[in-house]
């Protein structure tokens, strides 16, 4: 039997319902009480007022929570495309520049002086032809010798940068003072002076204390 | 057309709809403000403590929940607003018999039926708050004891002692 059903039958419990009811319908009863007119507008009013405060601040909120989003969302976006390190074993750009720069110099003077012997033979009368044909190949001759040499000093010059460069994407570190020697003395020997100047700064940098052998000393 | 719950129509009010909310007022203005008016008996403050309770429901509209008896949680909000009430007040103030609006007495009542009445008015009226809290609740929200004890914060058998304490005081009033 449910405890709750055995406790309606004590007695004690059956007078108790029996003493609430007596004492309930004794109560005055308030039936005629109701809430003034005022106070009935009062709350509608007040229920109608705080609908419209609520549909005022909601598109406000929505925006808040969208603009910080947004920010966020930035921020991140340009933590992330920040690159610390640059990359590893590549020849900086101005040597690379440099040259090349230096072989189209070269090129376009002996190019210029091609087309000016060219054009001083074509210009030149009939009688006077004879020499200058025969001196022609002997300029175009050595004009060739010194292209052959300069492309061969280049790209020397350039192999041993590509070496140096290898070199230091491999290990990621400055070449050895006598390694590096040997390049600027190949350099000097190639007659490329910019780029010499250039390394033998970054070389007194690297080794100040080193010595110099006497044609890299100025 | 069938009339919509005090739920759905709560629920309305708190997505939105003015009309749901009269639609509730409506059915509840009278039961919430007997209850009041019995708990404080000056018809003043009840007007107050009446229109502070529905301010505090409205407020509380987009915390409702369907599944919550709207009419449990509404005496609730309205007990817990009158409980405040009464600690804010000094302790040995009581509550005034003659300030508890009764029914005229029609012209069949005698004169001892009104002084019956008056005796159990004041008798009401001499009651623990929180013993006329539950004989308020009994007599106009029309709750059983289990929600009354959910109302008022404490458990069952708490709610029907103070039940049983007050109905035992008033008989003794009405023995007299």
């Amino acid at each position: 039997m449910n405890p709750i059903d055995r406790k309606s039958d004590h007695p004690d419990e059956r007078d108790y319902e029996k003493d609430l009811e007596q004492v309930l319908s004794a109560m005055p009863a308030l039936e005629a009480a109701e809430p003034p007119e005022m106070v009935d507008q009062a709350v509608l009013n007040m229920a109608r007022r705080d609908l419209e405060l609520r549909s005022r601040r909601r598109p406000l909120r929505w925006l808040g929570a969208f603009a910080t989003a947004a920010v966020v969302v930035l921020s991140v976006s340009i933590v992330l495309q920040q690159d610390p390190n640059p990359p590893a074993g590549q020849l900086p750009p101005s040597e690379q520049d440099g040259i090349d720069l230096e072989k189209r110099k070269k090129q376009e003077a002996y190019g210029k002086t091609d087309t000016d012997i060219s054009k001083s033979s074509r210009q030149d009368n009939t009688p006077d032809q004879p020499v200058e044909t025969a001196a022609a190949p002997l300029q175009e001759e050595s004009v060739q010798a010194e292209k052959s040499v300069a492309r061969l000093s280049a790209s020397s010059a350039e192999d041993s940068y590509r070496d140096v460069a290898e070199d230091a994407a491999e290990v990621e570190d400055v070449p050895a003072p006598e390694e590096w020697i040997e390049r600027l003395l190949l350099l000097h020997q190639s007659g490329l002076y910019e780029k010499l100047e250039e390394d033998l700064a970054a070389f007194k940098q690297a080794y100040p204390d080193h010595p110099l052998p006497p044609q890299l000393q100025d | 057309m069938r009339e919509r719950s005090d739920e759905q129509l709560m629920k309305s009010y708190a997505d939105g709809d003015m009309a749901a909310f009269e639609h509730l007022y409506q059915r509840y203005r009278g039961p919430l403000y007997r209850y009041v008016l019995r708990l404080v008996g000056d018809a003043t403050a009840c007007n107050d403590l009446y229109q502070g309770s529905w301010e505090k429901i409205i407020r509380a509209r987009c915390q409702y929940k369907v599944t919550v008896p709207f009419k449990a949680w509404m005496y609730r909000i309205a007990h817990n607003h009158v409980m405040d009430h009464f600690r804010r007040l000094r302790p040995e103030s009581e509550l005034l018999p003659e300030s508890i609006e009764s029914s005229t007495p029609g012209p069949e009542e005698g004169v001892l039926a009104t002084s019956r009445k008056t005796a159990l008015a004041a008798a009401v009226a001499r009651l623990p708050p929180e013993q006329r809290d539950v004989l308020a609740l009994r007599l106009e929200s029309g709750l059983d004891l289990q929600t009354i004890a959910e109302v008022t914060g404490v458990n069952r058998e708490a709610a029907k002692s103070r039940l049983r304490y007050a109905v035992a005081k008033l008989k003794k009033t009405l023995k007299e």
